[in-house]
């Protein structure tokens, strides 16, 4: 699943450390969620694009999924 | 999530407890098992001191497990930095998919190289096929009860 946190996490001059701490997960979650090894539960997928000021639309590319 | 945390401050206390029962316990029986001289193997036998160093060792091991545990979760419970950092590590959703997902993939190469110890074994030392036979039967058992129990919870 693509995503877009690697692009969000550079505007804001975040770390994956630090955005993991934001979101309760380890920096290797982040690492697989942004190469689109691992899909974020819907918990996690929340809490990301909540810290982010988006919906989860917005954050994590869906169409993928739909198929 | 403060709840959360004073949650997680309270499980890691009842850990601490586990813990420490667990290493009296083994302490106890380490020591009674060594003034009291017992061994499962006789004295006179060639491989007793190692078996019984063996049993010593894995003793030991298990109890300074314990101890480090215990100061990990005494550490975490008293900083409120290291309790978040212990609780995102031990409750990292990636972390439980990959046990998960490794746990059921090794169940049944378990069950068919511990079926296949009983087999083999059997042509050479009953003993270890029977006590294959009873890890075996004992891995099942355990599986299906969790099974039964999880299936009812969820």
């Amino acid at each position: 699943m693509k995503t877009k946190i690697k692009e969000l996490r550079k505007q804001r001059k975040l770390s994956q450390e630090e955005l993991a701490d934001a979101v309760c997960a380890t920096r290797q979650t982040i690492t697989s969620i942004e190469t689109g090894k691992y899909i974020a539960s819907l918990p996690l997928a929340y809490r990301i694009a909540h810290y982010f000021g988006l919906t989860i639309e917005e954050v994590f590319d869906l169409t993928d999924t739909e198929e | 999530m403060e709840n959360n945390w004073n949650a997680y401050r309270k499980h890691l206390k009842t850990q601490n407890l586990q813990f420490s029962i667990l290493a009296i316990f083994l302490l106890g029986f380490l020591l009674c098992a060594s003034l009291l001289n017992i061994s499962p193997v006789a004295a006179e036998a060639r491989w007793a001191d190692g078996w019984n160093g063996f049993i010593l060792g894995a003793g030991t091991a298990v109890i300074f497990l314990c101890v480090i545990g215990i100061v990990m979760n005494l550490r975490a419970i008293k900083s409120d930095e290291a309790l978040k950092k212990l609780y995102i590590k031990e409750h990292d959703e990636r972390k439980t998919e990959i046990q998960k997902t490794a746990f059921l993939a090794a169940y049944w190469p378990e069950v068919l190289g511990l079926m296949l110890g009983v087999i083999i074994g059997g042509y050479f030392n009953p003993v270890v096929s029977l006590t294959c036979l009873g890890c075996l039967l004992y891995l099942c058992v355990v599986r299906i009860l969790f099974k039964i129990y999880y299936s009812k919870k969820l």
